[in-house]
């Protein structure tokens, strides 16, 4: 009997197993609802491994029964309850255990989704935000303190403003890879200098960088050891009282405003390595100071 | 069983004796395994697919006098009724003249045919005798199954039941209002 008992164990948590396997291959929802199905299937749902990273980057609007002819399906207030309701049901199976986030870009976060997950992914270390949505600097500040041992963020233009912006830094003292996704301006040099003193990588590629902001964190932040500017436009717009815009297109110029030292934690793409205008860099510049002068 | 293998599968049992020398078995060219199963049911198969299995690997890494047939191999924790789908796995995805129509018919069948207890059973026994490709075959189609399904299509697909209380499967459905009419 005993034995019985122990072989049909074995084969409970070895078909636990498989299950999380099959699992490992589904998405997000696919899972949330497999954990319907039954009671062993609940369980194996549950098990951590299926729970490192909680990626939506792939999940679209379909899967929640959002029309998605519309330009912005998740903005109205219908999804908004929607994908709260989703957040909490999928962490409630991830018990913990998520340590990576990624949102869909172009979901609509807000104040209500982004404490419901931070409140339960206290182990959070990487977190990439959407492109849009509202989020205040109360929710900001509150989430942030949650994820006390987020060591990765990419940043949007979710993140409107400085305040904002000083919110996530003041509690991600342990951040030590940051990506921006907006423009590059003073005040994230500042606040980064400020609060995450432990920054080893910075990518600001393909957007538009402030010139002075790039030289302070490369000045200040003394545990910098990449900064990535591939296909940026990089500007110094405060040079002159008429308001006028410098723009740096290669490396050559760069070096004349940065040490040595500064220039070998710089990547930069072929244009701008060449040193003189051709090539990818000044393609991308262009594109984008055309966009400025508009 | 045996029959059928010896009057269709000559070209098979070709490769299966290449594949025998390769794996440096010095035993006389022997093109079939005794294989016992838990039930005590003996199999003689053909070594080019048992070969295939992990676990008759293993013993006869440890033992290589059993790969004489005198001795049967025995598969503990493989029951007979498990032991023959593998085998009709096996042996039409050894069959070298099944295209991939057939191939593909012969799979859908094959997961159709099987009910959520045998399902269980046979991916247990194909990962105790470690055999890949069924193994990786039944839980890709599954996982492929689950996919943008509803829960009431899984659990009439698989014959599973619901073993949630009423109270239960309420308060669950009410936490997933957020997946609309896919799990009405």
């Amino acid at each position: 009997m005993e034995n019985n008992n122990s072989a049909a164990n074995r084969n409970n948590s070895l078909l636990n197993e498989i299950l999380v396997t099959i699992f490992m291959s589904l998405n997000v929802a696919d899972i949330a609802s497999a954990s319907l199905v039954c009671k062993s299937w609940n369980e194996a749902c549950r098990d951590p491994s299926l729970w490192h990273k909680l990626d939506l980057s792939r999940l679209n609007s379909y899967y929640f029964n959002i029309p998605n002819y519309k330009l912005r399906p998740w903005e109205d207030m219908h999804s908004d309850k929607i994908m709260t309701q989703f957040l909490k049901y999928v962490l409630s199976l991830s018990n913990g255990n998520t340590s990576c986030i990624v949102f869909n870009f172009h979901f609509y976060l807000r104040d209500v989704q982004f404490i419901t997950a931070a409140s339960r992914t206290p182990n959070l270390k990487r977190l990439v935000l959407p492109k849009i949505g509202e989020l205040s600097e109360v929710a900001v500040e509150k989430a942030m303190k949650s994820w006390g041992g987020l060591e990765s963020i990419s940043i949007t233009s979710i993140v409107r403003n400085s305040n904002i912006f000083s919110a996530i830094c003041k509690y991600g003292k342990n951040i030590t890879e940051m990506k921006l996704t907006c423009d590059f301006k003073e005040y994230h040099a500042d606040a980064m200098i400020e609060y995450t003193r432990k920054l080893k990588v910075l990518s600001i590629r393909s957007i538009i960088v402030s010139m002075k902001a790039l030289c302070r964190v490369l000045s200040y932040l003394e545990h910098l050891e990449e900064v990535n500017i591939c296909h940026s436009l990089i500007l110094d717009t405060t040079a002159g009282p008429t308001s006028q815009v410098v723009v740096y297109r290669t490396m050559d110029d760069l070096g004349k405003h940065l040490a040595p030292s500064c220039l070998g934690k710089l990547i930069f793409c072929e244009g701008g390595r060449d040193g003189y205008g051709g090539g990818s860099l000044v393609t991308a510049c262009d594109v984008w100071l055309m966009m400025m002068v508009e | 069983m045996a029959e059928e293998t010896e009057s269709t599968k000559t070209e098979p049992l070709k490769t299966a004796e290449e594949e025998f020398k390769k794996l440096e078995i010095t035993e006389e060219e022997e093109s079939e395994l005794k294989l016992e199963t838990s039930d005590h049911v003996t199999f003689m198969v053909e070594a080019s697919i048992a070969m295939k299995f992990g676990a008759v690997q293993q013993y006869l890494e440890v033992s290589p006098a059993a790969s004489a047939s005198a001795t049967a191999i025995p598969l503990h924790n493989v029951a007979s009724r498990e032991l023959i789908l593998i085998l009709e796995y096996y042996r039409m995805h050894d069959w070298v003249d099944a295209g991939e129509r057939d191939l593909k018919e012969f799979d859908e069948r094959f997961l159709k045919d099987l009910n959520y207890e045998e399902l269980k059973e046979l991916l247990l026994a194909a990962n105790y005798l470690n055999v890949e490709k069924l193994f990786n075959f039944l839980t890709k189609s599954i996982a492929n199954i689950i996919r943008n399904k509803d829960v009431e299509f899984v659990r009439t697909f698989f014959g599973i039941d619901n073993d949630y209380t009423p109270e239960e499967e309420a308060a669950y459905r009410e936490e997933n209002a957020w997946a609309g009419v896919k799990f009405v």
